[in-house]
């Protein structure tokens, strides 16, 4: 199922190059214009606080639209293409973190909160929860986000990252913990 | 590890109900509930983070990212055919090398054997056949463009 298939990193890419090689008819524009005036902000809103780079977060959601575009699924329901969005969305910014090693997704120490012009706007405005979530693992950032910012439910998030509903309960009790744990020592 | 409310919670906060806008007795589970007080906290924490975020958010307007994802789209496909002739052109030139290597080969192959031959043919025409056959080939090779070009005029 082409749902099933958009799950997955490895799959995505086969779904994009078959796509491309057959030529299947995409999403109108119509529906595309809405879904992107349904999805943008919740997206942007993920990408920026998940890089933590405004300007970062911009192109990776043009990035997202046009992958997504590109992939021409058909869904079963809203929820399957929103979730089929976030996954590529988590995909783009994976991609762009090993493109910018050095830049994204490492915890920024906080000496180095003055720094140039684009670090002053990372930084900018940032609050205890994002500081405090720079400690964590990029992928427990991105399932906290999901399950507490975007209301995903576990299954949700399990099709997101490929992996099982069961283990995604562990998984976000272990980086709730942490992040209580961050915070508390943050606040004390 | 969790909680039968758990999502009863998640729901509540999620909506922007947390803790002013819900029903009494969740906020009162949640009170006596460590698992839910925890979790409704985080899940207050990151709505709000994600109202924030939200609200700085400035994005072009769909019929822009429409547009360029569709003169993208075009973009690709139109490198992708053109990476497909490349690869057809590269291919013929190399069939055309192959075949013009193969011919030149052949070529100094046959040479190679008429050096062997041909003095032979020509030593036995000097010594029985020379001048008879001389003739025969000196009037073949005048006839035949003549004869071929009645035949041809004709039709």
């Amino acid at each position: 199922m082409r749902i099933e298939a958009i799950m997955s990193d490895a799959t995505l890419s086969e779904l994009e190059a078959s796509n491309a090689e057959q030529a299947l008819p995409l999403m109108d524009e119509d529906t595309f214009r809405r879904f992107y005036e349904r999805t943008s902000r919740g997206l942007w809103a993920y990408l920026s606080r998940m890089t933590g780079d405004r300007q970062l977060a911009d192109d990776l959601v043009q990035e997202t639209y046009y992958r997504f575009y590109r992939a021409g699924a058909s869904y079963e329901s809203e929820t399957h293409r929103r979730n089929a969005l976030f996954c590529i969305a988590t995909n783009v910014m994976r991609d762009a973190a090993r493109r910018r090693r050095h830049a994204e997704l490492v915890p920024l120490p906080e000496h180095d909160l003055t720094g140039d012009e684009r670090t002053a706007s990372r930084v900018e405005g940032r609050t205890d929860l994002s500081r405090a979530m720079e400690h964590l693992k990029p992928m427990q950032r991105q399932m906290l986000w999901l399950a507490y910012a975007q209301g995903a439910s576990h299954h949700e998030i399990a099709e997101i990252f490929g992996l099982k509903s069961a283990s995604i309960k562990l998984l976000l009790f272990r980086a709730r913990r942490k992040l209580a744990g961050l915070l508390q020592r943050r606040a004390s | 590890m969790s909680c039968a409310r758990e999502n009863e919670l998640l729901e509540t906060v999620s909506a922007g109900r947390w803790p002013d806008g819900c029903d009494e007795e969740l906020r009162a589970h949640a009170a006596s509930c460590e698992h839910c007080r925890e979790l409704a906290a985080m899940a207050a924490l990151f709505h709000a983070e994600m109202q924030d975020a939200m609200r700085d958010a400035q994005l072009p307007s769909s019929g822009l990212v429409w547009w360029r994802a569709q003169r993208r789209a075009r973009a690709e496909a139109a490198r992708t055919a053109s990476r497909a002739i490349t690869l057809v052109q590269a291919a013929s030139v190399a069939g055309a090398i192959a075949f013009a290597l193969m011919i030149i080969g052949g070529v100094s192959v046959m040479s190679e054997s008429w050096r062997t031959w041909l003095p032979r043919i020509s030593e036995a025409f000097s010594t029985t056949w020379s001048l008879p056959l001389t003739i025969a080939l000196a009037v073949f090779l005048t006839l035949t463009p003549v004869a071929l070009y009645f035949v041809l005029a004709e039709d």
